[in-house]
């Protein structure tokens, strides 16, 4: 088949946008899964549409977030009284997930045993990077929804400024994610560092970079309060509490 | 659920106001798209693509909806064909490195037949079907077309333009 022609037919893009039928979907997802310069090709058009999307962003009105998270309130409370136990659809929800899991590494797992067949260095390398990316994907998720995991919403401490982080933590593992939200990109001679209040004194969690989505920090047991504040690139042994970006308290 | 919003909104906002060209219904738009976001949380499948593309989907599909709702759709034929294509055009800039170039002058480079069939859906609106219908060519014939023009955009402006100008059209496959 002849790849470059198949890239430029523009397939591709509809299929990015979610514009082909089931049938077109399912072709698509073979050749991808096949071609690993057809998968890149894909990565990279939805790559090209984030950062169009951001480079074109509109800040929206003061009342919409309130606005929406009101409604998903509501939406949530709607669930709830509709005779759904909660606790059945959550183990349902893991249970489907697990599976859904189980067959995507199971996949993976035949994929890679053919590619070692075939003796192609590129193709294990390729796989082995989409692995750890989907292992890492599939931990956010698991996390998010994961009730033994408390969520506690970080808060702009300068109330002029938009800022904010969201901590997951454990209190059985005690091991604690941070969720990216909004923080001020730094210049390259400072990070931001994470810092759990245990006993009244703080304790260094890390420091991290803004790019990803969630990390995992050190393990915290028994928390009192996050916060981040911005240190030298490296970070501090002890927080400089004047360059404090947001807090929340557990 | 409120870190998704601060990450995401504004450069969901950005994309639907360029489809629906109003500040008001794009924020409509983004209202139910969150919460269709959040009520089909578990439907996101990794293996497939980026959050961000899922989510820009879910958002695109209802920006488009409330095109093709009867009301819109009327407004937009009792304004005068000018201004229609006024207000297409001031949101028709795509960014090319770091030239903003308009749309209309991407056009140029084209065939006049295929010319006219992007404008036709871009700046008007049309589904392919529709121009079929409208100006009695083959349904087969206006999809080869379009394809076509899209290939040699392609050749001038790079994938990553005309992946974004397939964003901002409306529906590109005919209804069934």
């Amino acid at each position: 088949m002849d790849i470059q022609a198949y890239i430029s037919s523009g397939i591709l893009d509809l299929y990015v946008l979610a514009q082909l039928s089931a049938k077109e979907n399912q072709e698509v997802e073979a050749i991808r899964a096949k071609y690993p310069e057809v998968e890149k090709e894909i990565e990279r058009l939805e790559i090209t549409l984030e950062k169009y999307a951001f480079e074109h962003e509109k800040a929206p009105s003061e009342e919409l977030k309130k606005k929406i998270l009101a409604k998903i309130q509501q939406e949530g409370k709607k669930q709830q009284d509709s005779n759904i136990l909660p606790l059945q659809t959550k183990s349902n929800w893991i249970y489907n997930f697990a599976i859904a899991a189980s067959f995507l590494l199971f996949a993976s797992t035949i994929v890679l045993a053919y590619s070692l067949w075939t003796n192609n260095q590129a193709t294990q390398t390729i796989l082995a990077e989409n692995q750890k990316q989907l292992k890492g994907i599939q931990q956010e998720l698991v996390i998010l929804k994961n009730p033994s995991y408390r969520h506690i919403q970080l808060n702009s401490t300068d109330s002029t400024k938009q800022q904010s982080a969201l901590v997951f933590w454990n209190p059985k593992s005690q091991e604690v994610y941070l969720q990216m939200g909004l923080l001020p990109v730094l210049p390259s001679d400072k990070q931001y560092q994470l810092w759990a209040i245990i006993d009244g004194k703080p304790t260094d969690m890390g420091v991290f970079e803004t790019v990803a989505d969630l990390q995992k920090m050190k393990v915290a047991p028994n928390p009192q309060a996050f916060a981040i504040t911005i240190e030298p690139k490296g970070g501090s042994l002890s927080p400089t509490l004047s360059a404090m970006v947001v807090l929340g308290k557990v | 659920m409120a870190i998704l919003y601060d990450r995401y909104a504004k450069a969901l906002l950005g994309v639907t106001e360029k489809i629906v060209k109003s500040e008001e219904l794009a924020e409509d738009v983004l209202q139910e798209a969150f919460v269709r976001i959040w009520q089909n949380g578990e439907n996101y499948d990794p293996s497939k693509g980026r959050l961000f593309t899922w989510m820009l989907n879910i958002t695109r599909n209802l920006a488009l909806d409330k095109l093709k709702s009867k009301h819109y759709k009327q407004s937009l034929q009792n304004a005068s064909t000018d201004s229609a294509a006024e207000v297409a055009e001031s949101s028709s800039h795509l960014a090319i490195g770091e030239e903003t170039i308009g749309l209309q002058e991407i056009l140029e480079k084209l065939k006049p037949d295929q010319k006219r069939l992007i404008d036709l859906m871009y700046f008007q609106g049309y589904t392919q079907a529709e121009i079929s219908e409208e100006f009695d060519i083959p349904l087969g014939t206006v999809k080869t077309k379009v394809r076509a023009a899209l290939i040699q955009l392609r050749k001038y402006y790079g994938v990553e333009t005309v992946a974004i100008m397939w964003l901002l059209i409306r529906t590109i496959i005919s209804e069934k």
